[in-house]
């Protein structure tokens, strides 16, 4: 299920936020999930139709050879709700950078609508938190059935585009986002 | 700041060509497209950092990050990477950015997903990088800004509602000039909500919202029109002053340059928007005829306004719409 704070600076869950470069760059760093399949597709669809050569090289559509780091924020912000998500790894839960963090959280406003078929992957396997900080439809541009959006800021359950829009406008959610 | 200007920022591997002629210009749209990149070859140049870098315009295009001042006196085109805009969110800080940009000679290129409710930016003005092409050998990518929400002429609709961004002059209007429901929406955030309310109760509603600021709700509004099953005709000119200047009404005036070519003189120093402008020049224009009632007020339309071959020449602009 995707657990969505629709007003970005509502977020009550304690949860510390991330800007996804430094989530990334700091946290990401198993090589076997930069050659997974998902990986893959999510660099080709959300960072320009870039392919992965190995975990350390990525190549460009011009040719140029890019390391991880270099991939785009919408791109890292994606592959960290998945391979990170809202729990702090094993490797950092005693590491007093964390003292008191119980997990992390996105936000949806770093990734385009390109992301939102990821994201939505990723909330049909497990519980996943986020916000925004723009208009987001998780349900747009997305062809996967059975996806659940809990509004956190009502606590609905919403299973389509439909009746998650009537609860987002009927309480004012987008109003000055 | 007046005039429109091309832009092109190129180094070997890939070039973005833009044209730039207000104010504000929102990049945003997919990851993955190119929009950080723009941004750190522009640092760079700005920088000194990168020579390949090479930005072909006829006013300097400068980057800037942080708390970098800007520029209030010298002409120049500005852009902002998503990482400072973020900075702006809250309130306090978005109040403390717009007085630093209200009176600068710059246009200013904002890259970022978030909506700005305080900006008043125009729906046209929002783009998206294409890649329009792939050069020779070396595969030179060329992208070009794209709008995402353009023009598009649509079919004149008989609604059964109309609904207005606000109370004011337009709201006035269509009261004294149709016989179907007139709602006002009391404020352009509150448009999609008042849409949403008359779902259920209208099979045609078209809405009419000035574009030249209309920008802040477009993502909103495309996603309650893509969604619902009412059919929804959003017609968003300039602004309702715009439709009026541009009616028979003001045709002896000799205003067709202004409105054609407005970015040759709504000063981006004076005004935030071209709403603003198209309102400034009305009330100019309106003071020129003889008699006192044909000053334009934008919070109660005079009687000159609503007579009927006057109604007339203001319907006459919008084409979409067909008389009910």
């Amino acid at each position: 299920m995707l657990k969505l704070w629709v007003r970005g600076s509502h977020c009550k869950s304690g949860l510390l936020y991330m800007q996804p470069d430094a989530c990334f760059d700091q946290l990401f760093y198993l090589e076997e999930d930069m050659e997974t399949d998902f990986t893959k597709r999510v660099l080709w669809e959300c960072n320009g139709k870039t392919e992965i050569l190995n975990y350390a090289t990525i190549k460009k559509p011009t040719g140029e050879l890019i390391s991880p780091e270099k991939i785009c924020s919408g791109a890292k912000n994606v592959l960290c709700m998945k391979y990170i998500g809202n729990e702090i790894p094993d490797d950092f839960k005693d590491s007093e950078v964390f003292e008191g963090v119980s997990g992390f959280i996105y936000d949806i406003l770093w990734s385009g609508d390109n992301c939102n078929q990821y994201i939505a992957e990723i909330a049909l396997e497990k519980d996943l938190e986020v916000k925004s900080s723009r208009v987001y439809q998780p349900y747009s541009r997305v062809d996967l059935e059975g996806l659940k959006v809990q509004i956190m800021e009502t606590g609905d359950v919403v299973t389509d585009g439909e009746e998650f829009l009537d609860i987002v406008i009927s309480n004012n959610l987008w109003d000055d986002i | 700041m007046v005039g429109k200007y091309l832009v092109r920022v190129s180094n070997a591997r890939q070039s973005v060509e833009f044209e730039v002629q207000r104010k504000f210009t929102i990049l945003r749209g997919d990851s993955g497209t190119g929009k950080s990149l723009l941004f750190s070859m522009v640092w760079n140049k700005t920088h000194d950092v990168d020579k390949s870098i090479h930005i072909d315009s006829k006013v300097p295009l400068v980057a800037i990050q942080g708390n970098e001042p800007i520029s209030t006196t010298r002409k120049c085109i500005v852009i902002i990477d998503e990482l400072t805009l973020n900075m702006y969110k809250s309130k306090d800080n978005m109040k403390s950015f717009i007085n630093r940009v209200r009176h600068a000679e710059a246009y200013f290129i904002l890259i970022s997903r978030y909506d700005f409710s305080a900006i008043p930016y125009s729906i046209l003005e929002i783009y998206e990088l294409l890649l329009e092409s792939v050069i020779g050998k070396r595969k030179l990518h060329r992208y070009v800004f794209k709008r995402v929400y353009p023009w598009v002429e649509g079919t004149p609709m008989l609604p059964d509602c109309i609904v207005t961004e606000d109370g004011n002059s337009g709201y006035q209007f269509m009261c004294n000039s149709v016989s179907c429901d007139v709602v006002s929406a009391r404020g352009k955030s509150n448009l999609s909500k008042k849409i949403k309310e008359l779902e259920g109760a209208f099979k045609n509603i078209f809405v009419l919202a000035d574009g030249a600021a209309l920008g802040p709700e477009a993502k909103k509004l495309q996603e309650l029109v893509q969604m619902s099953k009412t059919k929804i005709n959003l017609y968003a000119p300039e602004s309702f002053e715009f439709l009026i200047l541009s009616s028979e009404i003001f045709k002896s005036q000799g205003l067709s340059s202004l409105l054609e070519k407005t970015y040759m003189y709504a000063d981006a120093k004076k005004f935030m928007s071209w709403e603003q402008y198209y309102f400034d020049l009305l009330v100019r224009a309106s003071k020129k005829f003889n008699y006192s009632d044909a000053i334009y007020s934008k919070t109660k339309l005079s009687s000159f306004y609503l007579s009927d071959a006057n109604k007339r020449y203001i319907l006459d602009t919008i084409k979409e719409l067909l008389i009910c």
